[in-house]
């Protein structure tokens, strides 16, 4: 054997099939684990073998239609968070981008504003409908002298942010003041209890979107390196770009959709597994979409067990921000930051 | 023997900004070229239109017989490799992970290099030198390890010719000789490259053939001895220039700077 | 009652703004029921809104209440559970306390969780309590489904009797352009169709806030200027918010009344002793019989 394929067997890059299978399905096992607790407990405590056996019961009742409903939601949503917050953070390379970023939470607001102030249902449709217009804007503001600027699709979709929260604004000022709480209480992102239809839809719009990042994760590498690298390592960059931020628009709209604006998962999920797992997209996005889902799940547990201490169930982005803020700063604190870590150009 | 690359007539630029005009040159196997000429002149234009970045706005460039538009992506990463000048800073990207992606054109979906892909890169990064940083991050190189690696990238392509933008910029003086001497070496068994240049003795020790780039216009063409004069040189700096030969007879190129008095 | 009751006023005032969504300006809504039919005989309620409760412990039933909304401060609920706010009510725990019967103020905000609630096999009565025609054919609706329906009538008769009466002694008065603040940031004070409005047109007032567009309507400091109030009912506890209006030209003028009894805040049953002192502060200067 030559030396260097001696070498080889030592030297790997941290893409292997084998790690990668490993860390998946160590995190699926985190997902299940979470779920499993997330159903079992709540603010009322209900009994496992009534709720299996006597499918009558109150407590089967609270299990089946209330708690599974919910977990399967909170998984949802935190897997398209997660996955979404590490996509968007490999394309427009910025370590702070969060899912929300590209005007999606401006134009799910606007949308879902709108639809409240005007008396029209089906709020999820024109929030899904906001933010999908939204990206479009930020991909169309993102082409600078023919050529795509991650940086000012990023500037585009803030000033579409700052703009929405304007028109938001004066819409408040306009309307009806008893449609306030109404809008008030969408934007507080929440989980709520939705029929197996709409989870269905959910699930299914996710497996796509996150897939097509997945299968694009390696592609994305080469992007995150600079247009015209990824073109001369054989990209066709425009086309791999748009499809990659079409599932990552998808995907979030699909999740802000049903739950409103539900912070700091798409921020931190991704940020605290690159500094564990490193760089690859190929890894980091099926690990931040099974974390995201196992922090979800985890945090709407907490907030439904707060709920005998306040009587009151705090919006699930208030735990998440808890949780996860002090956890990140500890992480960063205790790695050894090396000065590439301080700064991306 | 033909060309693998060929220029012909070709203009570039932007839209209300002509940049090159009429350059028409060909690269053939087992050659060295070497672009020179003042800042400006057209020289990354021309290494871009020849990756197929820059459309031409007349004129055409074929690459081993076809035209660059005809090729997709994929294909024409197989054949055409570039070196740049920078890499983005901040990665976390490993050395071998690096030179692995030059890998790509030639892998499946997800890019998942087998085991003999890792051994030929690691082989490359032998061959180049910096095989003692396929573990390190790259942000933590130096800028001569940083470029030995984007050229172990761009030769993991197994591509026909290479494309290099100032590969000895910001370099010491032991990494100039170092990247252009491998480059040259894998030149010599049969490998097609230009390189944009902007030190006129790098091009007069390494180069088969120079191409003089003034105001977007080829100002001459052909090897260094034949070329590389001081008339055309001052022409093409507009500077005053004087040569000398060292005792191996190398030729070296300064401008005459006056003296203060 | 020590604690203060701020956080109940707002509470109250989020609720009305939010539950007069529903059918501003139109007409009255009727309770409608939602999920199975409760039993004959309901013995677990469950109530989502101070108001309601208030009705059923009037109408005697407070033995029969399981839980409260986390809102509800009257001593006869003080050892129940609390199953959550208006927007948020907790279906779960709604659920596990297995109610015959769960009442509810219709608002857009609660119509997941309560329909949720009622799909998962609570009877629900949906009461909405806005307007007095409203508070009164809920007490009656109420009645009806806690087989009280002699106590709801005897309730209903009294504060059709008590309006009677005040509007009798308000004829006899000049009629005071009042203005009705319920919170001082923002400044929203109480305009046509609101709760309040009524029983000011009964107590001989006139709604100083007439040409507001909302029951429950945002005022700026100039149109308040503007109204002409010649007394300012406040039942909001900001000392310094009042103090600043109340020194502003055009609103210097006015008498500034503080409203103690809560009644006024919030719909209910007790709205006719919410009558009698609305009309005690507005015509109280002029001794008159009957007038405490």
């Amino acid at each position: 054997m030559s030396q260097s394929a001696q070498a080889a067997v030592e030297l790997s890059p941290r893409f292997t099939f084998g790690r990668a299978a490993g860390l998946i399905f160590a995190l699926a096992c985190l997902v299940s684990v979470s779920f499993a607790v997330s159903a079992r407990f709540g603010e009322q405590s209900i009994s496992l073998s009534t709720a299996l056996s006597d499918s009558a019961s109150t407590d089967a009742a609270i299990f089946w239609s209330l708690r599974v409903p919910r977990a399967l939601l909170a998984l949802i949503v935190g897997a398209a968070l997660g996955a979404s917050g590490a996509t968007l953070q490999g394309l427009l390379r910025n370590p702070l981008a969060d899912p929300f970023v590209l005007g999606v939470s401006g134009g799910a607001a606007l949308g879902a504003t709108l639809a409240i102030a005007a008396g029209l249902g089906a709020t999820w449709f024109f929030a899904f409908a906001g933010s999908v217009a939204a990206t479009a804007l930020a991909l169309t503001g993102g082409r600078v002298q023919g050529r795509n600027s991650p940086y000012a699709s990023l500037l585009t979709g803030v000033i579409f942010n700052a703009f929405a929260a304007a028109a938001i604004t004066s819409v408040k000022a306009l309307v009806m003041p008893e449609k306030l709480g109404e809008i008030l209480y969408w934007l507080a992102g929440t989980l709520g209890y939705e029929s197996a239809g709409a989870l269905s839809l959910a699930a299914a719009l996710q497996v796509v979107a996150i897939g097509v990042m997945w299968v694009y994760a390696g592609k994305l590498n080469l992007l995150m390196l600079g247009d015209d690298d990824a073109a001369s390592l054989g990209v066709s960059v425009s086309a791999a770009r748009l499809t990659i931020l079409l599932a990552a628009s998808l995907s979030v709209a699909g999740a802000v959709a049903l739950s409103g604006l539900i912070g700091f998962v798409g921020l931190i999920v991704p940020h605290v597994l690159r500094l564990c797992l490193g760089p690859d997209q190929r890894l980091l996005i099926p690990c931040s979409a099974l974390g995201g889902a196992a922090f979800l799940v985890f945090s709407d547990l907490l907030t439904r067990m707060l709920f005998t201490v306040f009587h009151a169930e705090l919006p699930v982005g208030v735990v998440t921000g808890l949780l996860g803020g002090p956890f990140f700063l500890v992480l960063l604190h205790r790695r050894r930051l090396s000065a590439a870590d301080l700064y991306w150009s | 023997m033909t060309n693998v690359l060929e220029v012909f007539g070709l203009a570039a630029g932007y839209r209300n900004l002509p940049v090159l005009r009429e350059v028409s040159f060909g690269v053939a196997p087992g050659e060295l070229w070497a672009i020179l000429g003042p800042n400006g002149a057209g020289k990354s234009t021309l290494l871009r239109a020849c990756l197929g970045l820059h459309p031409p706005q007349s004129g055409r460039i074929e690459v081993l017989g076809r035209p660059i538009a005809d090729w997709t992506r994929r294909q024409l990463a197989q054949q055409l490799a570039w070196v740049p000048q920078g890499l983005q800073a901040g990665l976390g990207f490993t050395g071998l992970e690096l030179v692995l992606m030059g890998r790509n054109p030639r892998l499946g979906v997800w890019g998942m290099p087998s085991r003999i892909d890792t051994a030929r890169a690691l082989s490359l990064m032998a061959e180049l030198g910096v095989e003692q940083v396929a573990q390190r991050s790259i942000d933590a190189l130096s800028g001569g390890e940083r470029r030995l690696l984007l050229v172990a990238r761009a030769l993991a392509q197994e591509p026909q010719i290479l494309l290099l933008d100032e590969p000895t910029a910001f370099l010491d003086l032991k990494h100039q000789v170092d990247v252009l001497g491998r480059v040259k070496a894998r030149v010599n068994r049969g490998l097609a490259a230009l390189a944009v240049v902007h030190d006129v003795n790098h091009a007069a020790a390494f180069a088969d053939k120079v191409l003089l780039l003034k105001g977007g216009r080829v100002l001459a063409w052909g090897s260094p001895e034949s070329v590389m004069t001081t008339e055309v040189l001052e022409q093409l700096y507009e500077l005053p220039i004087g040569s000398a030969h060292t005792r191996e007879g190398q030729a070296v190129f300064a401008p005459r700077f006056e003296k203060p008095r | 009652m020590t604690s203060s009751p701020f956080p109940r006023a707002a509470a109250a005032l989020a609720l009305a703004v939010s539950c007069s969504a529903i059918g501003s300006g139109s007409a009255p809504q009727a309770p409608t029921y939602l999920g199975p039919k409760p039993p004959t005989l309901v013995r677990r309620v469950v109530t989502l809104a101070p108001a309601l409760t208030e009705t059923v412990v009037a109408l005697g039933g407070a033995d029969r209440l399981v839980g409260v909304s986390r809102f509800d401060e009257l001593p006869e609920v003080a050892q129940l559970p609390r199953v959550g706010g208006f927007i948020d009510p907790s279906v779960e725990s709604v659920l596990a306390l297995k109610p015959d019967l769960v009442l509810v103020q219709p608002s857009p905000a609660n119509q997941q969780p309560v329909e949720k609630m009622a799909e998962l096999g609570s009877p629900v009565l949906v009461v909405a309590m806005q307007s007095v025609a409203e508070i009164l054919s809920g007490i009656l609706a109420i009645g009806a489904a806690l087989d009280l329906r002699e106590r709801a009538r005897s309730i209903t008769t009294s504060i059709e009797q008590t309006r009677a009466s005040i509007r009798a002694k308000a004829s006899q008065q000049t009629p005071v352009r009042t203005l009705f603040i319920y919170g001082f940031d923002p400044l929203v004070v109480a305009g046509p169709g609101s709760f309040a409005d009524e029983l000011l047109k009964d107590a001989g007032a006139v709604n100083a806030a007439e040409n507001a567009s909302s029951p429950y309507q945002t005022y700026s400091v100039e149109s308040a200027i503007r109204s002409r109030a010649e007394v300012v009912i406040f039942a909001a506890h900001d000392a310094t918010s009042h103090e600043r209006l109340s020194r502003l030209p055009g609103l210097k003028q006015a008498r500034w009344v503080r409203l103690e009894s809560k009644d006024l805040l919030h719909p209910g049953p007790g709205l006719a002793h919410g009558l009698e002192e609305l009309f005690r502060l507005l015509h109280g200067g002029a001794s008159r019989a009957g007038v405490q």
